[in-house]
Order: C-alpha cells, then structure tokens, then sequence
C-alpha cells in the first residue's frame, strides 16, 4: 500500500480519533499530521506484522499518549474550555442546527470525562475498528476490551438520557 | 434519543473534519525537525570546539612544561565532551524506542524503562563530568600556581576551591533536580496511562 493511498484513506479516521482525545481542533490536526509523519518515516520499514490499520491506529494512539506524557496540555481542561467556545464548531456543523451541534458537544464533553485511554477505545470503535483489532492495538484482551466498551457506551449513554432530560 | 452506538457513531461522524495537508508538507515538517536537533547539537558541538581552541590557544601562548598540566587539559576536554553529551539526546540515541510494531500497553512499558535508563544515566554521567572537570582543573593550575606569587597561587586555589564548593553543593544539585523532577513527571505520566489500561475488567 502507498503512503498516499494510506494518507487518503486514514486521514479523517485519524483525525477524528486525535480530536475525540484532545479536543481542540488545532492540536487534533497537529497530532493527525505527526501520526502520518510518523507513518511516512517508518512505511519502508513496515514488515506486515500486523494490518496496516492496526500500525496506523497504534501509532496515532501512542502520539495522543505523548502528547499528554510530554506534559504540554491536560487534554481534559482543555477540552472542557473548548467545549464552552462555541467558535470549535466548524461550518457544517453550525448548519446542521444547533441540536446537531449541541449533541456533539455534549458528547466532547462525555470523552472529557473519561480517562484518557477510554477516550481511545470508544474512538477506535466509533470509528468502525472490530473488538479484536481494537484489543491488538492497545494490548488488551479481547474480554478485556468487550467489557470496557461496554462500560463506556453505557455511561455515556446514562450522560446522554440525563443531558435529554434538562 | 435512544442512544445506542449507532446513533453515537452518527454523532461522532459528525466531527468536522479539515482536508489533508499536501505530502509535501509533512516531508517539509520532517525536515524542520531535523533542522531544529541539528541545530541544537551543532550549538554544543560549536561551543565544544570554541573552547578546544581556547585552551590550546592559551597553551601556545603560555606553554606548559610540565605532564599534569597536558594531562588537565585533555580531562578538562573530555568532561567538556561528556557533558555536550550528556546534556544533548546524543546519549540516549542508542536506548531509543525500538521502532517496532508493538501495542499501545507495550510501547508504554517500554518508554517507562525508557525514561528510567535515562535517568540512572544522566546522574552517572554528570557525576563523572563533574569529578574529571575537578580532577582537569587541579592539574591544570598547579604549574601555573607553581610559578606564581604565592598570594597569587594562595588566590588562585580559594577561588578553585570555592567554584568547587559552589558547583558541587549549588549548581549541580539544581541542574540533577530540574532534570529528574522532569523525567519523574515523565513516568508517573506513562505508569499513570499504563495502569489506565491494565485495570482489572
């Protein structure tokens, strides 16, 4: 598989999943960008151990995880700032009506409040990556995985139906 | 709204979404973070050779007879190169990442180590720098001591001697502090996501 044919096919996956993590737009593009960067170093070097989205989906992974082990920001506050700054939104979105953007916001703000390596897993799955692919690339098990995901549907699920009944 | 995962797929689909920068880009953010540790490590391989030069110039000017004050210039210019070493990533090229496709749980056990092998380092290195830098020094004032007055050579050594007192109980207690207290951040971080995702299901 190309470099240009990965970049094309993964960049919103990527993106969205550094977004969902991080929040700010600006970061969420910045740490896309260093995953394919990252991506375009090591292509040549990539022996096909695992599926080439599985190498991607580990590697965007482990530069959401720096990005908070460098110290730079706590994804956390500042996704909770940004959830308050209407001016995230982009234009679509703004479009749509604002239930469409309120529901997005509102599911920011269910990330923000998990812990960081939940926000990757419920990411990946919202992002149509099977249980097992998922659980190959943090290292958990498949059990593992399965009950977490649950957990996490579910509590964002009770947010949701508390945040329909305000 | 029954929220089941579809519908929260639908929500998440909904991120809006920039276009791509062109590959020419990334390519030429490649190269700027090249630019950028290049420079950083030609800046202390400049300084290196800055004080090289200074010293050997010096030598010519005021030439030494005798061996300890050779032997203190070369221990002076290996502490020199050790801590253009130590205090670049120059050491840490060979404890890198292994670059293999490992799980996201791995790689963080593996940066934890990492960052611990850096940090027994960095305190062997420093501690070695500093004691080849005092051991360079002494030998490298005694022939000059020797051949000057003696509330000269008596200022000299006081002034030798409190360097070493200030750097030994000042500077570098500070300088190991600020670094350690940097990578101890750095791996309760990682044992902190670690331990996020070997949580008992």
């Amino acid at each position: 598989m190309t470099f240009e044919a990965i970049y094309r096919e993964y960049w919103e996956k990527i993106y969205r999943l550094c977004r969902g993590y991080v929040g700010d737009p600006d970061k969420a593009k910045d740490m896309a960008q260093e995953t394919f960067v990252i991506v375009l170093r090591q292509l040549p070097k990539f022996r096909g151990e695992s599926s080439v989205g599985t190498w991607i989906f580990r590697i965007a992974c482990n530069c959401c995880l720096r990005e908070l082990e460098k110290g730079r920001r706590d994804p956390q506050v500042r996704l909770q700032a940004d959830i308050a700054d209407v001016s995230v939104f982009d234009h679509r979105a703004e479009q749509s009506g604002s239930d469409r953007r309120d529901e997005l916001a509102f599911l920011y703000r269910c990330l923000a409040e998990l812990p960081e390596t939940d926000r990757l897993l419920i990411g990946l799955e919202l992002e149509g990556v099977p249980q097992a692919q998922i659980a190959g690339i943090l290292g958990l098990t498949e059990t593992n995985t399965r009950v977490r995901l649950f957990r996490i549907r579910e509590k964002i699920k009770q947010k949701f139906n508390g945040y329909e009944h305000r | 709204m029954d929220m089941n995962t579809d519908s929260l797929s639908t929500i998440w689909h909904r991120q809006p979404v920039p276009e791509a920068v062109a590959q020419e880009e990334l390519l030429a953010r490649i190269a700027r973070v090249r630019r950028k540790a290049y420079w950083r490590h030609g800046r202390m391989v400049l300084l290196l050779i800055g004080t090289l030069v200074y010293m050997n110039v010096l030598l010519s000017y005021v030439p030494a007879f005798m061996l300890s004050t050779k032997i203190g210039v070369a221990l002076i210019d290996l502490a020199i190169l050790l801590y253009v070493v130590a205090s670049s990533d120059l050491i840490f090229l060979w404890i890198r990442p292994s670059g293999k496709d490992v799980t996201v749980s791995d790689h963080l056990q593996e940066m934890v180590k990492l960052k611990q092998r850096q940090q027994f380092l960095f305190g062997r290195f420093y501690l070695i720098y500093f004691l080849l830098l005092l051991a360079g020094l002494t030998l490298y004032i005694i022939e000059y001591t020797l051949r000057m007055r003696l509330y000269l050579a008596v200022t000299t050594w006081v002034l030798t001697g409190a360097w070493t007192v200030i750097f030994w109980f000042w500077v570098r207690p500070r300088q190991i502090r600020r670094h350690m207290d940097k990578v101890d951040a750095s791996i309760a971080e990682l044992r902190r996501l670690a331990g996020q995702l070997h949580v008992s299901s």
